[in-house]
């Protein structure tokens, strides 16, 4: 039991990692794909980094809830 | 909590690879860059063939090679490319009869029809790789963008049609050596901060 929870705090601020660094790297590529068309474009969609910011951040505060109901 | 700081360590080397990666496919320090373009599958660096009334939808053959039907002259094509290159090398993978020519033209200035044409030479009926090259510095690059033509006069009057399958284009320019880096990042800094 007390695995399964440590997995479950583990997964969450695992998704709070992933959150904060692809928040950062999404709105640092969406600068550079504004100053030079193409510059990230060509070679990445960033919608992909859209999803992973929004299903992290949607995990991560599902796991910031959870952890201020069992305190 | 070390785990999660080597997963943010990793995290974080993941966005610096992919930013050096980028920054070296903008830059091309190698001096050639192939780009290509599949009718299948869309590339960021192609437009779409317009106007697109004078093309047949994606067809498949029976040898498997996937194509459109080019109906009617000209169709148009842009290229964006990531920085100014000195020439380009354009490949197509196409099917006609030999009687039909076909000519790849890039457009000069911006006035109507102002294109200079190469034509493809035949080596028979089946899919064949044509290859054209143009220097680029007395071709009109608006905005980072070339604007080609494919052109085969009278095709539609003769009822004829060609299959285009791929085009594919390299282009070069000078690549970066210990010579000529440190002249080029200055000439870069001094046209982008212009306070140096």
């Amino acid at each position: 039991m007390k695995f399964l929870s440590n997995l479950k705090i583990f997964f969450f601020q695992l998704s709070k990692e992933v959150f904060f660094v692809s928040s950062v790297a999404f709105f640092l590529f969406l600068i550079l794909e504004d100053l030079k068309k193409g510059f990230v474009s060509f070679h990445l969609d960033l919608k992909i980094f859209l999803w992973i910011l929004i299903i992290s951040g949607m995990i991560a505060l599902l796991g910031d809830k959870e952890s201020r109901l069992t305190e | 909590m070390s785990v999660i700081k080597f997963i943010r360590f990793i995290l974080i080397f993941v966005v610096f690879s992919l930013l050096v990666w980028f920054t070296w496919m903008n830059f091309v320090p190698l001096g050639t860059l192939k780009v290509k373009k599949d009718v299948e599958k869309p590339s960021p660096y192609f437009s779409d063939f317009y106007p697109s009334v004078r093309m047949r939808g994606i067809e498949r053959d029976e040898t498997g090679n996937v194509f459109r039907t080019m109906i009617v002259d000209p169709v148009y094509f842009d290229l964006l490319m990531p920085r100014q290159f000195a020439e380009a090398e354009v490949r197509i993978k196409y099917q006609k009869t030999q009687d039909q020519p076909l000519f790849v033209g890039l457009k000069k200035t911006n006035e109507p029809w102002a294109f200079d044409f190469r034509k493809l030479l035949d080596k028979g009926n089946g899919w064949q790789m044509g290859k054209v090259d143009f220097i680029l510095y007395p071709f009109l690059i608006d905005d980072r963008t070339l604007h080609f033509v494919l052109s085969s006069p009278n095709l539609d009057i003769n009822l004829k049609e060609i299959k285009i399958s791929q085009i594919e284009v390299i282009l070069k320019k000078e690549p970066w050596t210990w010579e000529n880096f440190l002249p080029k990042a200055k000439r870069y800094l001094s046209k982008h901060l212009f306070f140096l």
